[in-house]
Parts: structure tokens; sequence; C-alpha cells
């Protein structure tokens, strides 16, 4: 059987991404690892989303031309905090495992450091999240855990922050 | 040349602390205009500032912040930035700032006192923390104050002399 061609391209997140990226965040999944817990909250988070992308800071990446997954560089206006930024990254359920968070992740450290000159590119995630192979196949080093800093509010239970990050200046690309 | 003595005024029947006004942006505005307080906050500029000072004051509308008064004027405040999620809204991120001329007279520990007093009682705040760059005065009063440095993230901040960290201070709000 002739396997199928898959055209995969990143560009700029548009404001029309924001119906997929809601698909996405508002994944049971996902939304386990994400501070968010409903649509209300999930839909404030979008509006952060689109406030980045509409300075050229988020990006999309398709599958066949259909968005498949998100990234965001949280880069800071104020000059003395721009050499560093928070990033977040979510791929949509059916398009997890091929690679594209992978993909994704390499374009957005490029971005990073190639047009914004950011030194220290650094995440936040909750315990458990599946995502922490990546980032340290990336290279992300863990520098920093916050006990309970988040709770499930069926279970009570509450998740530790871990916080990772790589130093761009160190990294060839 | 105004002096810069280190007597407390918090004793003083001239000062005061009350919920802070959303018309307290200016004080703010004009605090962190001085750039040798300006230097510990993340704006640096003008135009940066602005933009601040927009967000901070606008938290006065959930009566999260407190400012302190001397005869009748702001000199300090300190706010609750409240998380905008319910699963995180058991902690929260806290700034401080005291006008240059009233710092080291106990207005910063006055501030600090009540709005752990405020973010426990009114919102249940179960840790606050405050993020500091390094080599800020503040970093000798948390600790007095109850808090413990959480953590320490290099190369954050940029200074003109190179790049510096900034320390994660944590206060917990769970015991009596």
């Amino acid at each position: 059987m002739k396997k199928e061609t898959q055209n995969i391209q990143i560009r700029k997140l548009v404001e029309a991404d924001s119906y997929y990226l809601s698909q996405f965040l508002m994944d049971p999944a996902v939304l386990e690892f994400y501070p968010m817990s409903n649509m209300a909250e999930v839909q404030e988070s979008i509006k952060i989303w689109l406030f980045y992308a509409r300075k050229g800071h988020a990006y999309t990446i398709e599958v066949n031309n259909k968005p498949a997954g998100m990234a965001i560089l949280y880069v800071n206006s104020f000059k003395k905090l721009a050499r560093q930024s928070l990033f977040a990254i979510v791929v949509g359920d059916k398009y997890r495992g091929k690679g594209l968070g992978t993909k994704l992740m390499k374009h957005l450290i490029k971005e990073a450091k190639d047009t914004y000159g950011i030194y220290n590119l650094h995440l936040e995630v909750y315990e458990g999240n599946p995502a922490c192979s990546l980032y340290k196949r990336l290279g992300f080093k863990e520098y920093a855990a916050h006990d309970n800093f988040m709770r499930e509010q069926v279970s009570d239970r509450k998740r530790k922050k871990i916080m990772m990050e790589l130093d761009l200046r160190t990294i060839d690309l | 040349m105004k002096s810069k003595t280190s007597k407390k005024i918090t004793s003083d029947k001239e000062y005061d602390i009350r919920f802070s006004y959303y018309t307290d942006e200016a004080f703010l505005k004009q605090t962190l205009s001085d750039e040798q307080v300006r230097k510990w906050y993340p704006p640096s500029t003008d135009s940066d500032v602005a933009i601040f000072v927009r967000n901070w004051a606008g938290f006065a509308r959930y009566k999260c912040s407190l400012t302190a008064t001397y005869k009748g004027k702001a000199i300090g405040m300190a706010t609750i930035f409240l998380m905008p999620y319910v699963k995180v809204s058991h902690l929260a991120m806290v700034y401080v700032v005291v006008e240059n001329d009233f710092q080291n007279k106990g207005v910063g520990e006055s501030l600090i006192k009540n709005i752990n007093h405020l973010g426990k009682k009114n919102f249940n705040l179960e840790s606050i923390h405050m993020e500091v760059f390094e080599g800020s005065a503040i970093e000798h009063l948390l600790p007095k104050m109850g808090y413990k440095e959480l953590f320490t993230q290099e190369n954050f901040v940029e200074f003109p002399e190179g790049m510096r960290s900034r320390k994660i201070y944590e206060v917990d709000l769970t015991g009596n």
C-alpha cells in the first residue's frame, strides 16, 4: 500500500487558528497538565496567545494545510528582560507521537536564538507531563521545582511545577 | 538635597495603610520613573513603566492591593497579583514598592506584613511569592518577614554590567 505523503509546514500563528487552539487546549489529556480547567479559562489563555501572535511570537505547525500544533514565545518587550523567554507548546491529540512536537520545538529554539537574541529559553511543566522527555532530549535542564503549585479540583491532589531551561548561547543550530 | 535617615515612620500618627485606589497608578508611575527604584523592577523605560503600572494598579479593583500613606500622600504600595485560574488560585505573586525617600523607614516591612494578612484572610492564599533581582535591598528584609528562598534562575535580567539572576522567595501562610 502506498504511504500517504504528508505536507508539513510551520508558519506564524494567526487569529483564525484560535478555533484549533481551543480544541487542543480543551482536550482533557492537555488540561490535566495546564492551569486552566474550563472553557472560560481556556478562552482567557487564548487571549494571551493572540496578544503574542499579533507581535509575531507564536507559531503553528500544519499537516496537509491543517493546524496540528502551536507554540508561543513569551518574548518580553522590556529591554532588561528581553534575553529570557518562557514558552508553551501544544500538539493536537491525533498528531502526537509523530515528531511534530520536536519539529515545532526546533523551530521555536531557532527563532528564539536567531530572531530574538534570547539567551535563556525556559518552560514550566506540571509533574507527570509526558512532554518532559521531549524537553530533556532537546537539552533542557531542570533548574527548580515548586511544590504544591497546581491543585486538582476533584481529587484535591496538588502537583509540583517543574521549571526547565536551555542556555541558547551554548548550542549550535 | 533631601536627607535620608533610617528612622522608622510606621508608628507616626501621620502614617496609614489603606486599600489602593485605581488612581494610585500615578504614584506608581512617579516612583518607578526614578531609576534607582526602577532598576529592581521589570520596566526599563518610562514607556515600559506606563504599561507595567496600568496592569499593577488595575488589581486595586479586586481589593487585593494596599497603599501606605504619610500625611495623606502615597509613599508605598503592595499588591497581590491574583492568579486568573482556579487550579492555581491558592498562591500568588506580590509586588511591593516604596518611594525612594521613604525607604529604610519600616514602610516595606509594614506593607508586607499587612499584605500577607490580607492574602491569607481575604483570598485564602496558602503561599505568597516575591520575585527579586540579584542585589536588591529587599533580599535582606524578606527572611526577617518569614520568606524563604525558593529558587534562583541565572541569567534572567540584564543590567548594564551584565546578566543577573532572579530569586523567588516564598512565605507559607498555612500556619497560625
